[in-house]
């Protein structure tokens, strides 16, 4: 016995060290695995609350910015219904549902939602909004502004929801050339959060600096003719038949307050269909 | 005793604070300074007193680190990174010894150290901090050269905090 407290003195900090490490890397597995399951950390737990309240004051001291920004929004939503988008954008009506063209059928829902909790400066980032499955969110639903894209549902619980940022590495979204159509993804390289890139645009695509990227809406996330960013830059590499294409985010995640979740009516549907294909 | 007690549980919840609502929203919000993070609160477990038995500075790592994650929304990174600053304390502290040994009572201050041996033994852990929280973050080191971008600037930054909280406070012990 006595020799076990000696070696525990011995070794003892040693192995503390090596047992703590352990815990601390089995926690960071199962958070970048099931997050579903780790919803806790932000959203449910106390520091979720403490953010809620932390953020409500913020807001409290930002609110002549957010009116302003408020404000710009309501008049160039304004513009959009008055000019009768030619072009399929976001309509915002009183009921809060939204049309993609005004001859297709409301497809998309978009639910407001105010930001708890963010990051944009680690390799993987999320945020926390303040709505959950009680306001009718769930997993894979797209995350925008007026200015561009915010990021993807991945977890929901009642009350609040996690989203994948457009900063993280993993995040691949479809987008396209406003002017011509040509489309690519969009990813992040995890280095500056006001730019991100595009792969996969041709090299016989028509591109010049300066054109306006929007979503493609070639996935079930995010309707058509979403703002996305402005090109800052492309190249061709050697030997490559795609653009490399730098892209300037339209929407500033680091100080982003509120932002809307947009709903597809018809994923369910979608899905099924899409499964039902892979399954023969 | 007690009091000694008191002036560490103050220092841990003030540094945490600190973290969580200045630093991580200072960083956050000036989106432009992707490299520069400002870890200060490691300053926690380097300033606690020498006596205290390596295994409860780990355990105190542990979840100082952990109340940290939750605010972070990163489990286990910064407490992972809390505790390997803290198994490397014992090996700074002997690094900077002076040549008549420590005395036990002591905390490892400026006042007691000075200046230029606290900055270094605090170099050290916070390197070791640093390193393993981007190391850790990024678990892989595919990304090596990010991770080092990263622990240079962060390391400039926050020693420049260290340095400025060790002349505000002055704490003794």
């Amino acid at each position: 016995m006595l020799d076990f407290f000696g070696n525990f003195a011995r070794y003892g900090t040693f192995f503390t060290f090596l047992l703590l490490e352990i815990i601390c890397f089995s926690l960071v597995v199962r958070y970048n695995e099931g997050q579903k399951e780790i919803l806790s950390h932000s959203s449910k737990l106390f520091s979720g609350k403490v953010m809620d309240a932390y953020s409500s004051t913020r807001n409290y001291l930002h609110l002549a910015d957010i009116a302003d920004s408020l404000a710009n929004e309501n008049s160039i939503l304004l513009k959009k219904v008055s000019l009768e988008a030619e072009l399929p954008l976001l309509i915002f009506k009183d009921t809060l549902s939204l049309e993609i063209d005004s001859t297709a059928k409301a497809t998309f829902e978009i639910i407001p939602a105010r930001v708890v909790n963010n990051s944009v400066n680690k390799f993987h980032n999320f945020l926390t909004l303040n709505v959950g499955t009680e306001a009718g969110v769930g997993p894979d639903m797209g995350v925008v502004t007026p200015d561009g894209l915010v990021g993807i549902v991945r977890a929901v619980s009642p009350g609040y929801s996690r989203v994948m940022s457009v900063l993280h590495r993993q995040n691949r979204i479809s987008v396209a050339l406003k002017r011509n159509g040509f489309f690519g993804t969009l990813v992040w390289k995890g280095t500056n959060p006001l730019e991100a890139e595009i792969e996969d645009i041709p090299k016989h695509a028509d591109i010049s600096k300066g054109d306006t990227i929007i979503t493609s809406g070639y996935s079930s996330l995010f309707p058509s003719g979403l703002q996305v960013g402005v090109v800052k830059d492309f190249q061709l590499e050697p030997g490559s038949n795609s653009y490399s294409v730098q892209i300037v985010l339209g929407q500033d995640l680091s100080n982003l307050s509120y932002c809307y979740i947009v709903k597809n009516i018809h994923l369910e549907e979608l899905k099924e269909v899409e499964e039902s294909v892979e399954n023969e | 005793m007690n009091n000694l007690l008191f002036q560490n549980i103050t220092r841990w919840l003030l540094l945490t604070l600190i973290q969580v609502f200045i630093l991580k929203q200072m960083y956050t919000e000036s989106g432009v300074l992707s490299y520069l993070q400002i870890i200060l609160y490691p300053l926690f477990i380097i300033l606690l007193p020498i006596r205290i038995p390596n295994v409860f500075v780990l355990l105190i790592a542990f979840f100082s680190g952990l109340v940290v994650d939750f605010f972070y929304d990163s489990v286990g990174v910064h407490a992972a990174a809390c505790v390997f600053a803290a198994f490397i304390r014992p090996l700074a502290l002997g690094l900077f010894e002076p040549r008549e040994g420590y005395s036990v009572n002591l905390s490892p201050t400026k006042k007691q150290f000075g200046l230029g041996r606290f900055m270094g033994y605090a170099a050290v852990v916070i390197t070791a901090y640093l390193f393993f929280y981007f190391s850790v973050e990024a678990f892989t080191f595919v990304y090596i050269g990010d991770i080092l971008l990263n622990t240079f600037f962060s390391f400039l930054g926050t020693m420049g905090f260290v340095l400025i909280y060790m002349l505000i406070f002055d704490p003794v012990q």
